[in-house]
């Protein structure tokens, strides 16, 4: 057992009795061990998920005041425990034998949340799935997708080869990734912030008034699919990659009396479309950016 | 540690400093490769050293360090070229913040594997 777990175990089993349940799965045998736990909350819960381990983490919502947790971990070499101190529940898994390998290591969790719950989540592979929650999130992976669905909230993605698909997002969202590409769809997002390495970008939706919106990408493609009725100020910059504009004819001058120009280093597109009420800046290093209308 | 020093690096050339030394045609980055470098090679030797290391996310964390390897030459090759080339500077920049964010991710995972 790691000192840190002791440390944690010594600090936290004091106050068990003022409220702190911590709760080890344990297990006889060496088979896929499923569990269940049941945690009452009051307010808006915290949710911490903490897997060392491989696996999928599945978030869904419900209409009770409570978070159901259920995992699964394919050995007796990671180990699994809960904690709830009032409305936080944390889940964390742990190495607890260092010859355990990428199968052994294993561990799912399923979580059945209170529609407005807050959520940290981080896992190394498997996909992040997360489905109607309003909150903020805070989701890391190191190769695992992160797909979320009707979520709102202020929104911090961090991947490093894992790719992200939001659909019917709301709030804020960031994205960081090396080699994950990102897809954002129908969005509802008044601030955006998008940045890969060598991963690409889909932007398809609706700009929010007085939104920004700031999506850069060093290798990939980075598309802006936006629609007819869309208002908003365009500054697209590319240093050796192109710049593809399919909707010239829906780009004008900028209106607001700020003249744009390109480096002479670097390519450059600006212009307004509509009243230029939104704020949307796109880059790439090397690669393509493309600015379409959707149908 | 390696992403406090690096920030600090990056951080710590203000672009009148920059200008100069561009003027003295200098690298302004030469620090920041060396301690990334340096943490690069200790890393190799942790690894050498690890029975752990095989699983695919320390592939995918090796494949990304590839990549973002890639991407800092061609960026350096730009630089080095047009020196005055702001958005290839910025792009340089970032990828070098963002290999010592990915060595201390690969630091860590090898110190809590072993």
């Amino acid at each position: 057992m790691k000192l840190s777990t002791v440390l944690r175990r010594s600090a936290i089993l004091p106050v068990i009795g003022a409220g702190v349940l911590l709760s080890p799965w344990m297990a006889a045998n060496a088979a896929p061990q499923r569990v269940e736990k049941h945690f009452t909350v009051k307010g808006r819960p915290v949710v911490v998920i903490r897997n060392v381990g491989n696996g999928r983490i599945e978030v869904k919502s419900w209409k009770n005041s409570e978070v159901v947790v259920t995992g699964t971990k394919a050995s007796e070499k990671i180990a699994v425990e809960t904690e709830q101190a009032g409305d936080r529940i944390d889940v964390t898994s742990s190495i607890v034998d260092s010859t355990a390998n990428a199968r052994e290591m294993e561990a799912n969790f399923q979580l059945t949340v209170p529609e407005e719950t807050e959520l940290q989540l981080k896992t190394q592979t498997g996909l992040i799935y997360v489905e109607q929650v309003t909150g903020d999130m805070t989701l890391d992976s190191v190769a695992g997708d992160v797909h979320l669905k009707e979520v709102s909230g202020y929104i911090i993605v961090t991947t490093t080869g894992g790719s992200l698909v939001c659909t019917q997002c709301a709030g804020k969202l960031e994205f960081s990734s090396i080699s994950g590409s990102a897809q954002v769809l129908q969005p509802t997002l008044s601030n955006v912030k998008l940045r890969t390495m060598t991963g690409n970008i889909l932007f398809d939706g609706d700009f929010v008034h007085t939104g920004l919106y700031s999506m850069r990408s060093g290798k990939g493609l980075v598309e802006v699919r936006f629609s007819g009725s869309d208002s908003f100020d365009l500054n697209a910059q590319t240093a050796t990659g192109t710049v593809d504009n399919q909707a010239a004819q829906y780009l004008k001058p900028d209106s607001h009396g700020v003249k744009h120009m390109a480096s002479k280093f670097s390519k450059g597109l600006f212009g307004t479309v509509g009243m230029g009420f939104a704020k949307v800046e796109l880059s790439s290093y090397s690669g393509t950016i493309r600015i379409l209308k959707r149908d | 540690m390696v992403m406090i020093v690096v920030a600090f690096l990056l951080g710590s050339q203000p672009r009148d400093q920059v200008r100069q030394v561009q003027q003295t045609q200098e690298d302004p980055y030469a620090s920041t490769v060396t301690v990334l470098s340096q943490q690069e090679h200790d890393l190799a030797n942790m690894q050498l050293a690890s029975t752990a290391g095989n699983s695919a996310v320390d592939a995918s964390l090796r494949q990304n360090l590839e990549q973002v390897n890639e991407f800092i030459a061609d960026c350096e090759r730009r630089v080095k070229e047009e020196p005055s080339d702001e958005l290839a500077r910025e792009y340089l920049t970032n990828a070098y913040q963002q290999k010592a964010q990915l060595l201390s991710a690969m630091m860590d995972r090898g110190g809590s594997l072993n």
